[in-house]
């Protein structure tokens, strides 16, 4: 879609045009899903979140303050920091497993459990790094997005996303500390 | 850490993404490779968080429904605020216009002091839409009252007219949506295309204009912007000539670095809005008369003339009603009289067709035909286009969704059974006089489940109230037993917006009552009976019967 027509859109939805949130929801809805299912590994909660996340885009889309360079990536955020709020509130950056993801049954039991393990303690660091780290570490390498679509995402250059997240990297080797992944 | 060792680390992962390996990438580089390899590791360990985790279809359906459903709450929200007038009091210019100087001397300090000196200036650059133009607008009109040289108040309007053209300008080029007029000289009339004051706007066959037009009309112009940057006029009015006096050659008075208060803290700014201390009435003419550009005094301003009491009207519209003294047309009651012509050559007037009018409009703003020409039903193409929403209402010729009243024609394919509030999406042909017919509507239903007992209140064919919630019943629900009042129902539905229950299925139970019958039934227990009442049937005999 070209700018002007999401910005069509965009219009139409702040004045609360069904037609156009829907079209929105439709264009952004699997996108966000996808992103926050990574980040907390559970289906349903990935499924809560995702409609909250999209409530949320509801209260604020009238905002003149709501995004300023690009709305996915306004979604992004707003899906960022309701995870964050999430494990915050239900105080899950303990080791508690969320991940509801199938065992495969010809994998080892011990296996399997050191791949959740190793996953929580990823998502867990993720938790801990500021939002646009959190946000490059995440569209970059676990939703596979080039630094062009980041770079959009986030309102940035392409040479600052490079450095983001080569700094967002080291933090989270250092969260991760001495453990062995 | 150096941007080298950034870009270094960004070409590796691109290496390797393409199918190098991790240690031959890492090796082209030795003197990094201690800082480079552990964070490409992690870089790579991340796409395990990628794996599986499937939505269901019916939880993301349910989450569209329950937003669909927000949007239309806020939506009515923020409807009755607009009705109620939202707008602060203090920001509200037409009231506030109405009140005495000393009033809005006091106000402009006020929103001073609460918005501060910045956010004045700042709403200089505001346009229509932006929560500081009202600011800006009230700053003008502050700035129009405390200036009682009627040269001056003149060269400030013109000056503010050319900032309305400059905002219609800025409105067009940044394609937003706004209403907003403006005056203006009318430069060139091509058709539908013209210039009003360097601004080119459209007109329409729905433009409607007051007064006679041609090139070289003052007018004020009122105009809607599209998203494709267009600006619509929607009324074009033939200005009196000496509202606006002829531009002088002396440059624009520098009012504006005193009169605008840019300073932030409120004392600096308070002093330049400050009238004199012992007349707070009295004209500032110490701050705001021109006294640097003398050529201005040189303009005499006549007075202001009466606008005329009747001025003609030209607009077209659909003919919404006839009757022998007056039709109503595109929403406008316009009277006939004994002078009228109706023109019928093209097409013969009904309810429905499109008309062009040419009316005097009264000083009492009701309109008297002289002309109204039939016209032909344009055979502009349908345009198709698909939307989605909410069912608000549905009747056998048209349903609203979303917002959109559709018409619903013998042509119209609908899926699913229409239940207000229920999801609809929708395929439709914009006609030629802007409705919108549908070709295919399919019913989306909720997907949030619910189940619960209860005994029937009221039984109607499409409604039961089972203890207190409405049951909807339609062509899908599946009865099963005999309901009647009193009944007790086992109720499994779905839940719609209303908080009603769309039925699926619903099992009439037996009534629990422990009368001793002489005569028991067949297939009930002998001991405990329901005489009065239908028995139950085993499972096996149960009817299924589909109501709707």
């Amino acid at each position: 879609m070209q700018p002007n027509q999401e910005s069509a859109l965009l219009r139409r939805a702040r004045e609360y045009d069904q037609a156009a949130i829907a079209e929105l929801y439709d264009r952004y809805s699997l996108r966000i899903y996808n992103y926050v299912y990574h980040r907390l590994g559970n289906v349903h909660l990935a499924e809560d979140l995702t409609a909250s996340v999209f409530l949320r885009m509801l209260e604020a889309i009238r905002s003149s303050k709501a995004w300023r360079t690009s709305f996915s990536g306004w979604l992004f955020r707003i899906a960022h920091n309701l995870v964050v709020d999430y494990f915050r509130a239900s105080r899950l950056d303990t080791d508690v497993l969320l991940d509801d993801r199938p065992i495969a049954s010809d994998e080892h039991p011990a296996d399997t459990a050191e791949r959740l393990l190793t996953r929580q303690r990823l998502r867990r660091a993720i938790n801990q790094l500021t939002e646009e780290q959190g946000l490059v570490i995440m569209l970059k390498f676990v939703e596979g997005m080039g630094n062009a679509e980041v770079a959009a995402l986030l309102g940035k250059s392409e040479g600052a996303v490079k450095s983001l997240q080569f700094r967002a990297l080291a933090a989270l080797r250092r969260l991760i500390g001495g453990e062995e992944l | 850490m150096s941007r080298n060792l950034e870009a270094v680390f960004d070409e590796c992962l691109n290496q390797v993404n393409k199918g190098k390996s991790l240690k031959a990438c890492v090796h082209q580089y030795p003197a990094l490779a201690a800082e480079l390899e552990p964070l490409l590791r992690i870089a790579f360990q991340l796409k395990a968080l990628r794996q599986g985790g499937e939505p269901s279809p019916a939880a993301l359906q349910a989450g569209k429904e329950k937003l669909l459903r927000e949007a239309a709450r806020l939506k009515r929200a923020k409807e009755r605020e607009s009705r109620t007038g939202h707008v602060p009091l203090w920001l509200n210019l037409q009231s506030l216009m109405r009140r005495s100087v000393a009033t809005v001397v006091l106000a402009t300090l006020l929103l001073v002091a609460v918005l501060g000196g910045g956010a004045m200036a700042a709403s200089a650059k505001s346009l229509p839409g932006d929560a500081l133009y009202p600011v800006k607008r009230m700053t003008e009109e502050f700035r129009l009252l405390v200036t009682f040289d009627r040269q001056a108040k003149a060269q400030l309007l013109q000056k503010f007219d050319e900032r309305r053209r400059e905002e219609a300008r800025a409105v067009a080029s940044s394609q937003r949506i706004a209403e907003m007029s403006f005056r203006g000289r009318v430069e060139s009339m091509d058709d539908s295309d013209w210039t009003i004051g360097g601004v080119p706007v459209s007109t329409s066959d729905e433009t409607v204009t007051e007064g006679e037009i041609e090139v070289g009309t003052l007018v004020r112009v009122r105009i809607r912007s599209l998203s494709d940057g267009t600006l619509l006029a929607i009324r074009v009015s033939a200005e009196p000539e000496e509202a606006i006096p002829e531009p002088t050659a002396s440059p624009t008075p520098t009012l504006a670095p005193t009169a605008v208060p840019t300073p932030t803290k409120i004392a600096a700014t308070t002093a330049l809005v400050q009238p004199p201390p012992s007349t707070p009435t009295a004209s500032p003419t110490t701050t705001l008369q021109p006294s640097a550009t003398p050529s201005a005094t040189a303009t005499a301003i006549p007075a202001t003339r009466t606008p005329p009491r009747e001025v003609k009207i030209r607009f077209k519209g659909i003919i919404e009603a006839i009757t022998a003294d007056a039709w109503t047309i595109g929403g406008q009651l316009v009277r006939i009289g004994a002078n009228t012509r109706i023109d019928e050559r093209e097409e013969k007037a009904a309810v429905g067709v499109m008309a062009r009018v040419l009316a005097i409009r009264h000083e009492d703003d009701t309109l008297l035909a002289i002309e109204i020409a039939i016209e032909r039903a344009a055979q502009a193409p349908e345009q198709p286009f698909e939307f989605q929403g909410l069912i608000e209402s549905f009747g056998p010729t048209q349903w609203i969704i979303g917002g959109y009243t559709v018409l619903i024609t013998a042509d119209t394919l609908i899926e699913g059974s229409p239940q207000e509030g229920l999801l609809a999406e929708v395929k439709a042909l914009r006609q030629s006089d802007g409705s919108v017919r549908a070709t295919h509507i399919v019913v989306r239903l909720p997907s949030e489940e619910v189940q619960f007992e209860g005994l029937i209140e009221i039984l109607d064919a499409e409604e039961w109230i089972v203890d207190g919630i409405t049951v909807r019943i339609d062509a899908q629900t599946i009865i099963i037993g005999t309901p009647a009042v009193g009944y007790p129902v086992e109720i499994q539905g779905l839940l719609l917006p209303d908080g009603a229950v769309l039925g699926r299925r619903i099992v009439v139970q037996q009534p629990q009552t422990a009368t001793l019958t002489p005569g028991p039934s067949p297939l009930a227990s002998p001991s405990l009976s329901t005489q009065a009442l239908p028995t139950e049937e085993p499972d096996s005999l149960r009817e299924e019967k589909s109501y709707g």
